[in-house]
């Protein structure tokens, strides 16, 4: 599956994202301003409306303003001094002051009131008991003594002050009750209806009406509510707080403009807040920007300075998503240290994976796997792209026993099939049998199929391997290309060479590099139908009528080709076979340790009750059905047709075409991505220099550790038997297993980390991880304390044509194709020390310090050798049908 | 008989694209028609809750398995040939995590995995057929089911306390997110109907979505397996959507809708109709208790147009075009009704029919799972 770690490195992504979103904390909730506040700043002048009761209405006309000169006062004119007594009612002397000059500039001659600071309640000393409700909130009794008053005295009003501002307190109460409620459509209706003027109420209700928009995603009137109450209030923390709550409720983005309101270095006191949003919104995708420089170092200082983990696990994730993955892994390793939880160690280990410290990467995986099962799913897959290596390297096999039991305790299908690839590719069949078994039941892709197909055809289980080829007919080509062969000539595989005497080695290798095509052709009938005359040679040729073109499934077989295949003869026992269509295998997974074991009978599990007979028991057909979303099958290419899908497609699908990401989703993000990391390389041939390296290999196969059957990883008690190897002169295809996400050099056996940590009881996964950090710590990370690249590369020792490419291409300057060609030829051959030193030098030229380090530091090393054999128990129970 | 979702899959769209634009030639009513019912407040709990062990009429579980569930763990739809697909199958193991039903689970879990994830990634083939050669007829996706299995996995993760569960369902859910969902469009998070032929490279008038594949439900409660991705994100969109996509005097959405640019209208190609498919968007936001009264009008509206029956509406006119007469069906309208008016359920749509096939049956024992974990008063008499 190859798209699978990138399912990781979305879940990485975003799982920065998630992390930063909870530990936004605002410590200073005194900037929360508790109870009514008067609305300090607006405008000088109430609204007419705002006049006392007992002061008659000035008759607008009355009043000529004149320019400059003031307005004269006729006798019995009042002014409007209802601000005044307003300010004088909050006892804002300075403000008062300012109201008088004002009046007695506008009126000259005018007089303040004498008793300004003993009537504060403008609505009439008659009022006072009215007004004391009011004070005390008691605005139901307010309401009931009006009502009573009202009735007691026909014709009485309270008057106009009371009456407003008992309706705007009301308003008050109940947008704060429905903002407390959650209820914030109904909030808003009721803005909508009483015509809310943001200027005539306070800043608590305010907030509450600003965070009630941005809530129901009213986003541009969130904003503009946060800016009248910037606008109108110059009290700093009235101010601080309006930014930090809207931080809280909109995106960063929507903040930023508030934010550019602020006075010079006024948001000092809340400028960690302010970075962590922004590197909040840096890792939401919110923010392109890098946050700046001076900005990110105070706040990594704060975080250095800071117990929480979160602070500096922060930081560590903007290295990350910002691709600076050492610095990232520096920032990891602080907030493990400060008791950092397993979401940090899961971006320890990616840290480290991008720095292409795979193994590791394996480690802190597999220490923090309990707690997270993120961590569990990268150290199943980290590894597996290792063990799906054609030319397997050397794992030990204490290493292989825990992936095998990690593999059993999840029922994991990823680690079943790679498990199944390594120990066919080591020649252990019948153990890829088992793993494969497994494989297919919990993750029956194509590679899998294959691969339970040809480990049962080794292992001479041809029955099932004929109902896995009819079963996955229409569906899976390269598994029904086992009984269409493509023509295509491969090496003799090493485990064939591994069991044969030298003279039949000799004979294998000759017949393969014999020019003549070894195919004696015959013509044959499929399914009643004749198959069409070919056009000639290759696979080109094999084209008729309505049946499309041949595809070659595999591209990089076309390389291997020396002659085109001709109909193959069937055996009618084998191809077709009516099947029935459903996968019959399942295997339970052993579960032990993870979770809480539970017996099913403890579960309050119910009782098995009788379940339908399948509806349907055949006939099952003969010829295979299109299927939407399929390639063509093998069997096309001599102009045999399929039956038409269900929706009556009649074409096969292109297979590289047939499922393209779609536009706007996160794979389409990915794919890009992929497509700019591998611009410049190809796939290329071998080389000639394969002939003895197949014996070499063949050689070294013998040397690899047995893989645990899935009995030995369950732990029971019976002993396993070391299946005696099947020698056939069956070809293997090279490369069964799933396409490795990571196409970044590997390294070899990291062994000490293995003795290193192979007690995983001694101490806590934290302490594990440090202890290993700590062991890494001084090694090299800069340039300089890396051997120096030369300029040119000798090519003196190197045999082989693809490494004389390489060493071609890193003294033209060239280092990605070096390495591309150096990978490419890591696929078939062993990397002698001369080119291990290109492969380190090209990556030091690259810059991709991390891998050098990890090529220099192993020259000297090669993968130790081993022949552990497992002390091995009990097959498991399985539960199938 | 119910229309397949397989009318979804591309290869049909494409040959029907160049229809002419439904909304033109139909002349759409935009979207916020006011609905005549009187403006009601709902008391709804939008609150996550556990799935595991909250059904309590198992005979009905009982029932249905002895019905639909083949020994092996295949979910068989009876009215379509017998086959089976991914969304039956994470009904199926939804209603046995509810039933605190492990064996079962496991049976049609298995299943599942054995046969429907031969995808190369981590989503399932949606269509499955047993008389046919492969038994898999269809290599596309149906998200719905996808997020189906993910939700039943999350769930028997957490009943059962197996982390293989939670694993599996982990990653399903991520291929959800990373494949499916597009986080970054103008309206919201859009949940695109499967991987292949829906989006806006696939189609001229995509990317076209199926609100019924917004499983509100299980968005509450993937935050188990995947909470880095933005579920409450999708809820919302799908309740936006849901304002937006009104269509026709009765304001409904249509099955398939395409939203292009700014644009929102029926997609081409598709019967423009409230269906079989659209039925399932009260069920899911009265089951998770998303939504207020605006989202449920339209539908509270379609319920109650009859008496103890609903139909499938061609929303243009607003006419009938099918009566949906399985008794499944008329479940729904009565979980709305209990859901907005507290109504309570009739007594002959407390139980399943014997007669139903399985997507009303389904339907049904849905219902009736979503009223006891939300409902309950609605139970009483």
């Amino acid at each position: 599956m190859p798209q699978k770690l990138k399912s990781h490195l979305l879940s990485l992504g975003l799982c920065a994202a998630a992390f930063i979103a909870a530990p936004v904390a605002f410590g200073q909730s005194d900037f929360i301003v508790e109870g009514a506040r008067p609305r300090p700043g607006i405008a000088p002048t109430p609204a007419p409306n705002n006049r006392p009761i007992d002061a008659p209405r000035a008759t607008p006309q009355a009043i000529q303003p004149v320019p400059g000169l003031g307005l004269p006062l006729g006798p019995g004119d009042t002014v409007d001094d209802s601000a005044l007594r307003y300010y004088a009612s909050l006892n804002q002397t300075q403000r008062v002051q300012t109201e008088m000059r004002r009046l007695q500039r506008l009126y000259p001659g005018w007089e303040p009131p004498a008793d300004l600071y003993e009537q504060n309640r403008a609505g009439g000393e008659d009022e006072q008991s009215f007004w004391d409700l009011f004070a005390a909130d008691q605005l139901d009794d307010l309401r009931a003594a009006i009502d009573l008053r009202m009735r007691a005295e026909p014709g009485w009003q309270p008057s106009a002050e009371l009456t407003q501002k008992l309706a705007r307190k009301t308003l008050r109460n109940q947008i704060l009750s429905l903002f407390n409620g959650g209820k914030l459509q109904d909030l808003l209706d009721i803005l909508k209806k009483d015509n809310f003027n943001p200027e005539e109420t306070d800043v608590d209700v305010l907030w509450a009406v600003a965070e009630a928009y941005a809530k129901t995603k009213q986003t541009q009137d969130a904003v503009q509510t946060y800016k009248s109450i910037l606008t109108m209030n110059r009290e700093s923390d009235v101010r601080l707080a309006t930014i930090q709550k809207a931080m809280a409720a909109l995106r960063m983005s929507d903040v930023e403009p508030l934010i550019a309101m602020g006075r010079a270095n006024e948001w000092a006191p809340i400028q960690t807040d302010i970075t962590r949003m922004r590197i909040s919104a840096y890792l939401h995708d919110e923010r392109k920007d890098e946050v700046p420089g001076t900005e990110l170092k105070a706040f990594e200082d704060y975080a250095r300075s800071a117990s929480d983990p979160n602070q500096a696990g922060l930081v560590a994730w903007y290295y990350y998503k910002a691709k600076a993955f050492r610095e990232a892994l520096e920032w990891f390793k602080l907030a493990l240290e400060r008791g950092g939880d397993a979401m940090i160690a899961h971006g320890l280990a990616h840290s480290l994976r991008e720095l292409g410290m795979y193994r590791e990467t394996e480690e802190v995986a597999y220490a923090w796997r309990q707690p997270l099962i993120n961590n569990a799913i990268l150290f199943i897959d980290i590894l597996e792209r290792d063990l799906t290596k054609e030319i397997p390297p050397y794992i030990e096999p204490e290493r292989l026993l825990r992936y095998a039991q990690v593999t059993m305790d999840l029922g994991s299908g990823e680690g079943a099939q790679a498990l199944g690839w390594y120990a066919y590719n080591a020649c252990q069949f019948d153990t890829a049998y088992e793993w494969f078994s497994r494989a297919a039941a919990w993750y029956p892709k194509e590679g899998t199929i294959y691969g339970l197909a040809v480990s049962a055809r080794r292992t001479k289980r041809m029955k099932d391997y004929v109902e896995l080829i009819n079963r996955y007919d229409g569906l899976f080509p390269k598994v029904v290309e086992l009984v269409f062969p493509d023509g295509i000539r491969r090496p003799p595989t090493p485990c064939d060479l591994q069991s044969a005497s030298p003279k039949q080695r000799q004979q294998m290798l000759n017949s393969y590099y014999a020019t003549q095509n070894a195919y004696a052709g015959q013509q044959n009938m499929y399914l009643g139908q004749q198959a069409p005359r070919a056009a000639g040679p290759g696979p080109g040729g094999m084209r008729s009528g309505n049946v499309q073109q041949f595809t070659p499934m595999q591209q990089g077989y076309a390389t291997w080709q020396t002659a085109a295949a001709p109909m193959p003869k069937l055996n009618p026992q084998e191809f077709p076979v009516a099947i029935g269509p459903e996968n019959p295998l399942r295997f339970a997974s052993s579960g032990r340790l993870f979770g809480k074991p539970m017996a099913i009978a403890a579960s309050g599990t119910m009782a098995m009750t009788p379940m339908a007979p399948e509806y349907y028991r055949g006939p099952f057909p003969l010829v295979a059905r299109r299927v939407p979303g399929v390639g063509a099958m093998p069997y096309e290419r001599y102009g045999f047709a399929l039956l038409p899908g269900w929706n009556g497609a009649t074409q096969a699908s292109e297979p590289h075409t047939a499922e393209k990401a779609p536009d706007g989703t996160i794979w389409t993000t990915q794919q890009a991505e992929d497509a700019r990391a591998t611009r410049g390389t190809s796939q290329g041939a071998g080389g000639d220099g394969v002939r003895q390296d197949l014996e070499g290999i063949a050689g070294m196969l013998g040397q690899l550790p047995r893989v645990p059957p899935p009995a030995a990883a369950t732990g029971t008690s019976a002993p396993f038997m070391p299946i005696q190897q099947q020698p056939t002169m069956q070809q293997f295809s090279p490369g069964g297993g799933r396409r490795s996400q990571i196409d970044m050099t590997p390294t070899g056996g990291v062994t000490r980390i293995a003795r290193s940590m192979s007690d995983p009881k001694r101490s806590s996964p934290a302490a594990r991880t440090l202890s290993l950090l700590a062991f890494l710590e001084p090694r090299p990370t800069d340039p300089d304390a890396l051997p120096a690249a030369p300029m040119r590369a000798p090519l003196a020792k190197v045999s082989d044509d693809a490494g004389r490419e390489a060493v071609a291409r890193y003294n033209d300057k060239n280092y990605a194709a070096a390495l591309a060609m150096l990978d490419r030829r890591a696929k078939t051959l062993f990397e002698p020390l001369e080119l291990r030193l290109v492969r380190g030098w090209s990556l030091l030229n690259l810059g991709r310090l991390g891998e050098a380090r990890q090529v220099f530091d192993h020259l000297n090393s090669p993968p130790p050798l081993a022949t552990a054999e497992f002390i091995v128990t009990t097959p498991t129970q399985e539960e199938g049908h | 008989m119910r229309i397949l979702k397989a009318i979804a899959t591309a290869s049909l769209l494409l040959a029907s694209s160049t229809i002419a634009s439904w909304a033109q030639a139909q002349g759409v009513t935009p979207a916020n028609v006011p609905v005549s019912e009187p403006r009601r407040v709902l008391s709804l709990d939008a609150r996550a809750m556990p799935l595991g062990g909250t059904f309590k009429a198992v005979q009905y579980w009982q029932a249905y398995k002895a019905r639909f569930v083949t020994n092996t763990g295949r979910v068989v739809d009876t009215a379509n040939d017998l086959i089976s697909h991914s969304e039956g199958q994470g009904y199926a193991m939804l209603l046995a995590v509810a039933a605190n039903d492990r064996p079962t689970f496991d049976r049609i879990w298995t299943w599942t995995r054995a046969n429907l994830m031969v995808r190369d990634d981590q989503l399932m083939a949606w269509r499955w057929s047993p008389n046919h050669r492969p038994g898999v007829s269809d290599m596309n996706n149906a998200s719905d089911g996808d997020i189906l299995v993910a939700w039943a996995l999350a769930e028997a993760g957490e009943l059962w306390a197996d982390v293989s569960y939670y694993i599996a369902g982990r990653r399903i859910a991520v291929e959800v997110g990373r494949k499916l969902v597009l986080f970054k469009a103008q309206q919201g998070a859009l949940l695109l109907p499967a991987v292949n032929g829906f989006s806006a490279g696939d189609r001229p008038d995509g990317p076209v979505i199926n609100l019924s594949y917004y499983v509100f439900p299980a968005f509450a409660r993937l935050y188990l397996v995947a909470p880095e991705l933005d579920w409450n994100g999708l809820t919302q969109t799908g309740l936006d959507l849901m304002k937006a996509a009104r269509f026709g005097p009765q304001s409904l959405p249509t099955e398939w809708i395409s939203i292009r640019d700014n644009g929102i209208k029926p997609a081409d190609g598709f019967p423009a109709q409230f269906s079989y498919n659209s039925i399932r968007i009260p069920l899911y936001m009265a089951w998770a208790g998303v939504g207020d009264w605006d989202s449920y009008a339209p539908f509270y509206a379609w319920s109650t147009r009859k008496r103890g029956s609903v139909a499938a509406i061609e929303v243009s006119s607003g006419r009938e075009v099918e009566q949906l007469g399985e008794a499944g069906y008329s479940s729904i309208a009565a979980l709305l009704s209990c859901a907005v008016d507290q109504a309570p359920i009739p007594a002959n749509l407390r139980a399943p029919r014997d007669a139903d096939n399985y997507y009303p049956t389904t339907l049904h024992m849905m219902a009736l799972l979503a009223i006891q974990m939300r409902y309950a008063s609605c139970l009483r008499n």
